[in-house]
């Protein structure tokens, strides 16, 4: 008798836990249904994310004549920029990869050279680093190369208009050779020179300045009486007033 | 039955998508900051700077520590939501996070070549809360 009842009260269990994981499996695969579509919606989302990253271009749309208009008439000797004897010198750290000194050339440049440089106050060097990777040391190249035909400004400024995605492979030689023609350079003398010694020793100079000056980020600027000690500059890169505050000081802190 | 020993784990787990959530929320508003203020994050790895200064620190005109902002607040507040959706929202946003994060590891390691700890935490946070968010779904109350 127990063992009747005991058998089927068993029976009665087996059959209830079976239902039991039956329901659990039913709701095993519901679960993992859900989270299948959970990944494939986050897959869609992130998939659309990426698109619009690389989409993303934000290359300026300078032309070569607006860079020759801008440097028009001013003297240039290698990477020195104005009038040798103006009273203050700005010295600019950048990377030709560089984002923000993309955004430093397009937005506050202009109106330093306008300003300062075209009327003999100020004289600029460019110190070209190329710490964001190979195409920065060949864009660099092709700048100081420009420096032969007294065109390193122009060069940087028409290389930054152009700047494309850090390290996406776009500064090759075919792009110093487009700059160097799309700017009535010898382009073949450019491409030659961007190897030479004399470009070398720019770089490296350019380098060991900012070891020295311990520059860790570009765009960074150094300002200073011209032949005399330089300081650090430490302003918001992409504020034309700020630039032409600290200029303003500089001049009258020279006499 | 056995309701409450089956709720318990769950509800730690609510509590850790939470507290990683806030955690996450803490590293990207202060990425933000720093990028509104235009000011250098403090940094031990040297390439902070690079990564909040390249081209992929915005998207689409909005700076991608803010995207982050909106996301980890987002998970925070799909856990307002009840019952197996809910759910399945939280471990759908923190998927997309975490995918999200994924492509900008990548970037930072092949394309930028700098690495920014707070990145690096940030896909970490977010690693762990799909973890947490997969299995509470996974694992649910048997309400």
């Amino acid at each position: 008798m127990s063992s009747g009842a005991e058998s089927r009260g068993e029976a009665r269990g087996a059959r209830l836990a079976a239902e039991a994981d039956a329901e659990a499996a039913a709701r095993r695969r519901q679960r993992l249904s859900l989270l299948g579509g959970a990944l494939l919606f986050a897959a869609i989302v992130v998939g659309a994310l990426v698109l619009i990253s690389q989409a993303d271009d934000s290359a300026s749309d300078r032309s070569a004549s607006d860079v020759q208009a801008l440097f028009e008439g001013i003297p240039q000797d290698g990477i020195a920029l104005g009038e040798p004897d103006a009273p203050v010198t700005l010295v600019e750290f950048a990377d030709p990869q560089c984002p923000f000194c993309a955004g430093f050339t397009e937005d506050v440049l202009p109106s330093v050279v306008e300003d300062y440089v075209r009327a003999g106050e100020l004289r600029m060097e460019l110190q070209l680093l190329t710490f964001i990777g190979p195409d920065s040391a060949t864009i660099a190249g092709g700048a100081y190369a420009a420096g032969g035909q007294d065109e390193v400004w122009q060069f940087a400024d028409l290389a930054f208009a152009r700047q494309e995605a850090e390290n996406s492979g776009y500064g090759d030689q075919a792009f110093v050779e487009a700059i160097a023609a799309d700017l009535d350079l010898d382009a073949d003398e450019v491409v030659s020179a961007s190897a030479s010694p004399e470009v070398q020793d720019l770089l490296d100079g350019a380098r060991k300045l900012a070891e020295a000056q311990q520059v860790s980020s570009t765009p960074s600027f150094l300002i200073g009486p011209t032949g005399g000690e330089l300081t650090p500059l430490d302003v918001d890169s992409t504020d034309e007033a700020s630039f032409a505050a600290a200029i303003d000081d500089a001049l009258s802190a020279a006499g | 039955m056995s309701v409450s020993p089956s709720r318990a784990p769950a509800d730690r787990l609510t509590l850790l998508v939470a507290l990683l959530s806030f955690a996450g929320l803490a590293v990207a508003g202060y990425l933000t900051y720093v990028h509104y203020a235009e000011i250098d994050p403090v940094c031990v790895s040297g390439g902070c700077e690079r990564v909040q200064a390249s081209d992929y620190a915005e998207l689409a005109g909005l700076p991608v520590a803010l995207i982050g902002v909106a996301g980890y607040a987002a998970i925070a507040l799909s856990l307002l939501a009840r019952g197996e959706l809910g759910r399945t929202a939280t471990a759908t946003l923190s998927l997309v996070g975490l995918g999200f994060s994924l492509y900008l590891t990548y970037l930072e390691v092949f394309v930028i070549e700098a690495i920014c700890q707070w990145c690096v935490v940030s896909a970490l946070l977010m690693g762990a809360l799909t973890a947490a968010a997969v299995t509470r779904l996974l694992r649910p109350t048997a309400a």
